[in-house]
């Protein structure tokens, strides 16, 4: 089953606020573990840390610089 | 906090820039709560880490250092902004439960408070606030009279059921030089960015308040910092029992 690794769904007010992904940390196909620093999203001069929901294999869905919004699917964790 | 030598920590930016980082770790370990640092450090250009992309960027470094403006890279997002005497910076981290839904905007309100606070001791009404022409512009800017005085900025960090969350401040006790200025432009031409940094969007504290000694409105806005911190339960972290 695989797991979401999702933008916060409340980390900022505005609902039309976008972020970016400012870094991967962790490669497309890389082994995670659960609570592991894997990207990096800014907004609002803000760097917000996303770390691994779950262990297993990362699969990308966003790339470096993508603009994202609240709740996005940025990944998957198989 | 009253130290005759008053509350900020003289430390080398690379220094200042670790503290923050052990604080978060702390922080998001649980092992400290809500804690501050006023700090000031050698004259530098420092940058999200993000610009360390830009095609132009090495280079841009080169040049800059030559100059005497050492780029360093830190942790929370923005822009590029200048270091060095004039400056006093505000770092300030704590947790926050996922259950109080903390978001980025009430961190900036907590951060800002406090300066707003000691600034209207001073007499000085502020509002939060972008300032096109500025560095590093946002909207939770503090700004008097329509100019920039505080730049803010932030790091998030998940860690099992809370954020540790740090809020950094970069307060103009004096507003930048003509060489800081042209160090920023000079920067954002060499990564071959289209920005501007105006000199006019700037205020410094003690071109704010006229009629006083300079260190003594520092002292007196400080001072009163330090007091809005610690009321709302932040330990100010003493200048003795910094280890950098």
């Amino acid at each position: 089953m695989a797991t979401e690794v999702k933008v916060p769904q409340d980390l900022w007010q505005d609902d039309d606020m976008e972020a970016v992904i400012t870094n991967w940390l962790a490669s497309d196909g890389a082994t995670v573990r659960k609570g592991a620093l894997i990207a990096e999203i800014m907004v609002e001069k803000s760097q917000f840390e996303v770390s691994a929901p779950a262990d297993g294999v990362l699969k990308i869905s966003k790339q470096t610089d993508d603009i994202v919004r609240k709740g996005d699917v940025i990944g998957q964790i198989t | 906090m009253t130290d005759a030598a008053g509350p900020v920590h003289e430390l080398a930016l690379a220094d200042a820039l670790g503290w923050e980082a052990k604080c978060l770790t702390s922080i998001a370990a649980g092992s400290c709560s809500a804690t501050a640092m006023l700090w000031s450090c050698e004259p530098a250009l420092v940058a999200p880490s993000k610009m360390a992309r830009l095609p132009g960027f090495a280079r841009a470094c080169a040049r800059a250092a030559d100059a005497g403006w050492p780029v360093h890279l830190r942790a929370t997002g923005g822009d590029l902004v200048p270091q060095g005497p004039g400056i006093v910076n505000l770092s300030l981290v704590w947790s926050a439960s996922y259950e109080t839904a903390p978001s980025i905007e009430d961190a900036y309100h907590r951060l800002t408070a406090p300066i707003r606070a000691a600034l209207l001791s001073m007499g000085l009404r502020s509002s939060l606030a972008s300032v096109p022409g500025a560095f590093c512009d946002g909207r939770f800017n503090v700004t008097v009279a329509g100019r920039k005085f505080a730049g803010t900025a932030q790091r998030w960090r998940p860690a099992g059921g809370i954020y540790a969350v740090h809020a950094h401040a970069l307060m103009l006790m004096r507003a930048p030089d003509t060489a800081g200025i042209r160090a920023l432009n000079r920067f954002y031409r060499d990564c071959g960015i289209e920005r501007y940094i105006s000199p006019h969007t700037l205020a410094g504290l003690c071109d704010l308040v006229t009629g006083h000694r300079h260190e003594d409105t520092q002292s007196r806005f400080l001072e009163a910092l330090v007091r809005h911190l610690q009321i709302t339960g932040v330990d100010v972290v003493c200048r003795t029992a910094i280890k950098a």
